[in-house]
């Protein structure tokens, strides 16, 4: 088990044809889009966190290059 | 007499506890700044008087020697450390180079992925160099522009601390400092407009911002609450929500708005603030103590007392803790009216200190309770009008 495996980045293309929705063009680099794309990519994740670390209150658990 | 936390709670049935996987590292006690709100000094809990200015390399060794262990015990391959204080930058780089060496020896069997918190004071040339050199990232805390940074956060003379922050965010946001900034905290004052700290921080796009809400509580109300049933706050964020929401491209995480809309998708929570997933984190005294939340001594003196530390006790012990198991079993921890709401599986109740008082202890619904359903509400009902339209 790997908990605390990061999410690998996926389009957003990927993640709304996924979650059974049409057009993706729309939401291309919206801020919906990138949630969508992160919450696709973590789905299949391991851990207790579905591959999403969980950040402090207080602080960030995440490099830059792993935001979305 | 005041109630423990593991008295205050709903004892939690036997739950499966997820392991740690975040370390919360407070490396130095003191801090070079008296921010006015700050849970850690300006609070009920004042243990940091008793703790070590800073921690020693036999504790960093025996951290490391936990984390190894717990890493071995739940089969990690990575976990987080985060440089927490006080003020971490307060050890000097020949120090904190040192510690970081401590906590990393023994941890043979786990990759070590490093973070910080940093108010930015000290955070310069030389420090951006040892955190690329190290793969460190930091976040900073910064409020905003210079009226509303100063406003709060100021040193023990009372001098602003706007320059020394400004000086880390042109760093962080250079090409070169990118790669090792984990992005910006920033506590929200309701006598700030909202677009104008928004639009100053989206200048540096930092990677994550988190706008969050004063530490407060049934008998310590935040600024603004003076009464539960409104809605400052979240009135204050939906006008940031809604100008983030439309801008595009968009680069930044805001990670406030990024959690509402995940748990309402049925994902995952990425802040202990939000969400019923058990918490993953604990924090390390620097004298080796264990703690479940430092953000609780805001409520009271010992709140976050475990009554554990590295050198007696395993991570695992911690896990065994009642604190640690209420806070992995989130759900048992819920007052009624929270267990009965339709939106608990987005606020999870609420953040854990904002629950607290005196006469129910952690068995209320969260003080900014009014504010964070309309805040869900208003953009759940955006993003689901947005799907819809693509379904």
């Amino acid at each position: 088990m790997d908990q605390a495996r990061e999410s690998s980045p996926v389009d957003v293309s990927t993640a709304l044809a996924d979650f059974g929705l049409g057009s993706v063009d729309a939401l291309e680099g919206s801020a919906l889009g990138n949630i969508l794309t992160e919450v696709y990519a973590s789905r299949d994740g391991a851990g207790a966190a579905g591959g999403v670390m969980h950040s402090s209150h207080s602080s960030f658990s995440q490099h830059s290059s792993t935001s979305w | 007499m005041r109630p423990k936390i593991r008295d205050a709670l709903t004892p939690a049935a036997a739950v499966t506890t997820a392991p740690m996987t975040t370390f919360i590292c407070k490396v130095a006690s003191r801090c070079n700044l008296d921010c006015d709100y700050c849970y850690v000094y300006r609070h009920a809990d004042q243990s940091w008087r008793r703790q070590p200015q800073r921690m020693s390399m036999r504790t960093a060794a025996q951290l490391g020697r936990r984390i190894n262990e717990h890493a071995m015990t739940h089969h990690l391959r990575e976990v987080n450390v985060i440089l927490h204080g006080g003020e971490p930058l307060l050890l000097g780089l020949p120090y904190l180079r040192e510690l970081c060496d401590a906590i990393t020896e023994p941890t043979k069997n786990v990759t070590i992925r490093w973070h910080g918190q940093t108010n930015g004071v000290l955070y310069d040339e030389a420090t951006l160099e040892f955190c690329r050199e190290r793969n460190l990232s930091f976040g900073l805390s910064i409020d905003g522009p210079a009226e509303a940074h100063d406003r709060h956060r100021v040193d023990h003379a009372g001098r602003p601390s706007f320059a020394g922050a400004h000086r880390a965010l042109t760093l962080l946001s250079s090409d070169w400092g990118r790669p090792v900034w984990g992005g910006v905290l920033a506590v929200i004052d309701l006598r700030h407009d909202p677009l104008e700290v928004y639009r100053f921080l989206r200048g540096f796009e930092p990677p994550n911002i988190d706008f969050l809400l004063p530490l407060g509580h049934h008998d310590l109300r935040p600024p603004g609450k003076d009464s539960p049933g409104t809605t400052p706050y979240a009135d204050w964020l939906l006008r940031i929500f809604r100008e983030w929401y439309d801008e595009r491209p968009q680069p930044i995480r805001i990670r406030r708005f990024r959690d509402v809309v995940a748990l309402h998708l049925g994902a995952q929570n990425s802040s202990e603030e939000w969400g019923l997933q058990p918490v993953d984190l604990i924090v390390v005294e620097t004298n080796g103590g264990l703690q479940a939340v430092d953000t609780l001594k805001v409520t009271f003196e010992g709140a976050c007392d475990l009554g554990l530390n590295v050198f007696d006790h395993s991570f695992d012990d911690a896990l065994r803790s009642p604190s640690v198991r209420a806070r992995q079993d989130a759900w048992a921890t819920l007052s009624p009216i929270c267990q009965a709401c339709d939106l608990v599986r987005v606020c999870g109740g609420g953040y854990f200190p904002h629950r607290y008082s005196a006469e129910a202890g952690f068995n209320n619904p969260s003080v900014y309770c009014a504010d964070l359903m309309k805040l869900i509400r208003e953009i759940t009902t955006v993003v689901d009008q947005d799907l819809a339209r693509l379904a």
